[in-house]
């Protein structure tokens, strides 16, 4: 019996590479955060704002909203978030570098480039960041509904220790949502309202083991053929869907200048994953044929399915909307991952209420400039907004809690965001 | 309100960096956007499990009833336990450190005898593992191995006059680890391939949290050598990791790596390397090296047995091809490592050179010739040179020099091994050097699929296996010491 064992261990040994199924990873902030594309006016106030609900991107935040029967459109709008921006521009040599590409971008040489990648990656310091991240949406908001595709690109980084290259790895992680939620107003009077409204996202993701800083800054400077091959063919990938659902609730009073909300976010948050050896497999599998050609000795290994459950939050919020002409002013607060305080699982103190608290002012100046502050559990943001008649940008700055406690890790980052379409108050 | 006007500012900057593009411009909005960086409520995190792993720490060290002082090791070393949770935060992480670097008799006031109680325990630790090797039923290749890991452990467990309580968990997790290792020495090498492997991951998780507890509280480990370093070049663009030799930024290492530890171990009054810093400091050096030795002889165990042509290098390619087995290390932790085999070896191998040197003797005097190195040094760094570094040069070279005297080198092998021999002195080194192979060749596997991957590439593309390239180079580095040298050809007579 134990020769037979024998010979069946040292046969999985010789043959793991070829045989053994490609393992489940996950990485936090890839697999448990809800999926929700990236709005710089809603960064700018704090991440609060389920109440107020003015915008398009507010369908995403509270369904509810909708209710309200506003028209929007979107076609498209494109976001990008830099993170760890305040260190890059506070350094010496840094900021020359950028001062000089902005003036003529043609005058950086590849040092200056790898110098900057480089100080961009340190600054990611150690444990879980964020680098950089993309989204493309398209989205219409008609009456009670309310429809949006979404497709965004996550960079995440991960340090083992210290945030020097050898100890930084990045996780890219690309999300394709398509969205549809409808809103009700269940009651409708001068004193009082009551909106209701659910959404559901089908989601699908798709993340890559991680990849070593130094071998993406090498990758800069190699041939864009080798760098498609190494992502492509030699990263294994981690790809399936999931449809989470929101669901929200709106109280209007005083002709809806007082409002106050609670939504329950990210229900049936379950993704069904798969892993591939490759993202090149993932695609064909996804396709179901061949979209791309596998390269010469290509191996392809058993996939493992598996399951990832996140578990639904709930967020309590505030605003004060009254009509003040010109200026258009909206105050807001929420109570943010409010589920373990309301079942009693975290005790409830009054000064922890403040580390769930988001809250924010917003001014919109002759629904045109809009200028926005907020305080995201401690951490200020800032931002405006400018609203033409067909074209729309937002850009907002502020900072977020990435440790493990509040005051551990906070980290910055800049959106900024266009929309061509029609998105008013 | 100040808030408030940081916020308009900060937009404002924004508009001007927009306009002006100017660096002065860029800097003052990075400098203000850091001012929206604080918490606005002034809360501090919470730091129970920071307190209670320090209290565990503080009250394994204490006076028993009859006054005699007492030495809980294994209390000490349980606070690995609380490492998980201290080292994903940055703030716990400080406040653990500074904890550790506190004197541990706190309520003891003799400290001579806390640092007898230690050692004590530490020796009686270590001689109860090396029995039990010993007794163990397992080849004599397999003892000699676990012995060098166990002689590595006793020099970790130094312990300076007024112990902190970071050197009580050091002591504590190497001795730990050390009982580990050998208790799990006949299970290692059990026929049975499941019991086998059982106790090998069992030997390698208990030593990478020995790692990861000594990384959070030693200083050595908090060195980042690998800060500034150009990566950009160091990697060749071809995508198997050559590395571009001529590019290679020595200096960045020298510059942010040294500056590190002079940190450390220089006396800021004097800038002066302090020898007991230095001490203290070989010895979380010599902690990790404990811990890197261990786990890697637990990942491939290898098995050296010259006079069977043994040369521990069997099966290295199907254990590189074989990858990863955890996600745990990274390339920092073979530069700590090969910075922790410096560190430890270089007394004993300066003891076989003449002239009585030291390191801090020889450390000492490059800073006296190179007091910049303190600072740090940039592109226009000469390195200065100084009678004292003169002088040990030659005594170096009286040893290793093409003019070497006659016995030196043979001197140098008998005191650096500590044997008599040449069969012994031969087994001794050979050993050391498989360790310490053996283990840069799984932390090199272990930082990264892509490097073993690479190893491999250079084997295949030269149409051989690894070992065979191993030895390949080892017999040509051989031989072409013992070649006569060829003998230069006559001038042609002139007519």
């Amino acid at each position: 019996m134990k020769k037979i064992l024998a010979i069946l261990f040292l046969a999985a040994l010789v043959l793991t590479p070829v045989l053994a199924a490609v393992p489940e990873i996950q990485y936090s902030g890839t697999t448990d955060t809800a999926f929700r594309p990236t709005s710089a006016r809603i960064s700018a106030l704090g991440e609060s704002g389920i109440a107020s609900a003015g915008r398009m991107d507010a369908l995403f935040q509270n369904p509810a909203a909708l209710a309200q029967k506003r028209f929007g459109v979107a076609l498209p709008s494109f976001g990008l978030t830099v993170y760890n921006l305040q260190a890059l521009l506070s350094d010496e040599t840094d900021s020359q570098i950028i001062a000089d590409a902005m003036q003529d971008p043609s005058s950086l040489d590849d040092d200056q480039i790898v110098r900057l990648a480089q100080d961009m990656v340190e600054n990611v310091g150690a444990g879980r960041n964020e680098f950089l991240t993309t989204d493309v949406t398209v989205g219409f908001a008609l009456g009670n509904l309310g429809l949006g595709v979404q497709v965004q690109e996550k960079l995440h980084t991960i340090a083992n220790g210290s945030s020097n290259l050898a100890n930084v790895y990045f996780v890219p992680e690309v999300n394709v949502g398509a969205v549809a939620a409808l809103g009700l107003r269940i009651i409708n009077s001068p004193v009082l309202n009551l909106d209701v409204g659910a959404s559901a996202t089908f989601v699908y993701k798709a993340y890559t083991q991680k990849i070593g800083a130094s071998t993406m800054l090498s990758m800069l400077s190699g041939d864009m053929d080798a760098v498609k091959n190494e992502i492509l063919w030699n990263t294994p990938t981690m790809a399936g869907w999931g449809v989470p659902v929101n669901l929200g609730v709106t109280l209007g009073l005083a002709e809806n200048t007082i409002r106050i909300s609670a939504v329950a976010e990210n229900i049936n948050s379950v993704y069904h994953m798969k892993s591939y050896n490759a993202a090149g497999a993932a695609i064909n599998d996804i396709a179901q044929q061949t979209v791309l050609e596998e390269p010469e000795g290509y191996v392809a290994e058993e996939s493992t399915e598996f399951t990832i459950t996140n578990p639904w939050s709930l967020t309590l919020g505030v605003a004060f909307v009254p009509y003040v002409p010109l200026l258009h002013p909206v105050v807001s607060a929420d109570l943010v991952d409010m589920l373990d305080i309301v079942t009693g699982r975290e005790e409830f103190e009054w000064q922890n209420l403040l580390l769930h608290l988001n809250a924010s002012v917003e001014l919109n100046l002759l629904s045109m400039v809009a200028l926005r502050a907020g305080v995201n559990r401690g951490y200020m943001s800032v931002g405006v907004g400018v609203d033409l008649p067909l074209l729309g940008i937002d850009a907002s700055y502020g900072w977020k809690e990435f440790g493990s406690v509040i005051g551990d890790k906070p980290v910055d980052s800049f959106t900024i965001r266009f929309y061509v379409g029609y998105d008013k108050i | 309100m100040k808030k408030i006007l940081y916020c308009a500012s900060v937009v404002l900057l924004v508009l001007c960096l927009a306009v002006s593009c100017d660096a002065d411009a860029i800097r003052k909005t990075g400098d203000t956007m850091a001012l929206l960086g604080t918490n606005v409520y002034g809360l501090q995190p919470t730091m129970r499990d920071v307190s209670e792993a320090n209290d565990t720490v503080s009250n394994s060290v204490y006076n028993q009833e009859t006054g005699a002082v007492e030495v809980n090791l294994e209390a000490a070393a349980s606070v690995q336990n609380s490492v998980e949770s201290i080292k994903e935060s940055t703030l716990k992480t400080e406040a653990f450190q500074k904890a550790m670097e506190e004197p541990a008799a706190t309520t003891v006031t003799d400290k001579a005898e806390v640092k007898t109680q230690i050692e004590t325990q530490r020796d009686t630790a270590i001689a109860a593992a090396q029995a039990t090797v010993t007794a163990a039923t397992v080849d004599d290749s397999v003892k000699e191995a676990i012995n060098t890991i166990l002689e590595t452990a006793a020099a970790a467990a130094e312990v300076s006059e007024d112990p902190t309580k970071g050197e009580v968990v050091s002591v504590g997790v190497v001795t730990d680890l050390a009982t580990t290792v050998s208790e799990k020495i006949a299970d290692m090498q059990s026929a049975d391939p499941v019991v086998a492997e059982q106790a090998k991951r069992e030997v390698a998780e208990k030593a990478m949290a020995a790692i990861d507890t000594l990384k959070l509280i030693s200083q050595a480990a908090n060195i980042d050598l690998l800060s500034g370093l150009d990566f950009g070049v160091l990697l060749g663009g071809d995508g198997d990791k050559a590395l571009v030799a001529k590019e290679m930024n020595y200096l960045a290492i020298a510059n942010k790596g040294m500056k590190q530890i002079f940190k450390y171990i220089v006396n800021p009054d004097t800038n002066q390397v302090d020898e007991a810093k230095l001490k203290r400091y070989t010895s979380q050096l010599a902690a990790l090296r404990t811990a890197y030795e261990t786990v890697g002889y637990a990942l491939r165990p290898f098995t050296l047995d010259i006079q069977n042509d043994a040369y521990g290098i069997e099966g290295l390619n199907e254990f590189i091809l074989g990858g990863r087995q955890y996600d745990f290390f990274s390339i920092n932790d073979l530069v700590l490592y090969l910075t922790s085999v410096i560190f430890t070896e270089a007394d004993a191998a300066l003891a076989g050179i003449p002239g009585n040197h030291t390191m801090c003797e020889l450390l000492n005097a490059l800073l006296e010739a190179n007091p910049g190195l303190l600072e740090g040094v940039d592109e226009n760094f000469h390195f200065q040179t100084s009678p004292a570094l003169e002088a040990a040069w030659a005594d170096l070279m009286a040893v290793f020099g093409d003019d070497s005297e006659d016995g030196a080198l043979l001197t140098f092998l008998e005191t650096y091994s500590g044997k008599t021999t040449e069969d012994e002195i031969k087994s001794k080194l050979i050993n050391k050097a498989a360790f310490i192979a053996n283990t840069m060749v799984v932390l090199l596997v272990e930082a990264d699929d892509n490097y073993s991957k690479a190893v491999n590439n250079i084997a295949v593309a030269n149409d051989i296996t690894v070992e065979a390239a191993i030895l390949n180079y080892i017999g040509g580095f051989l031989g072409s010491g013992s070649e006569e040298p060829a003998p230069e050809p006559q001038p042609e007579p002139q007519n």
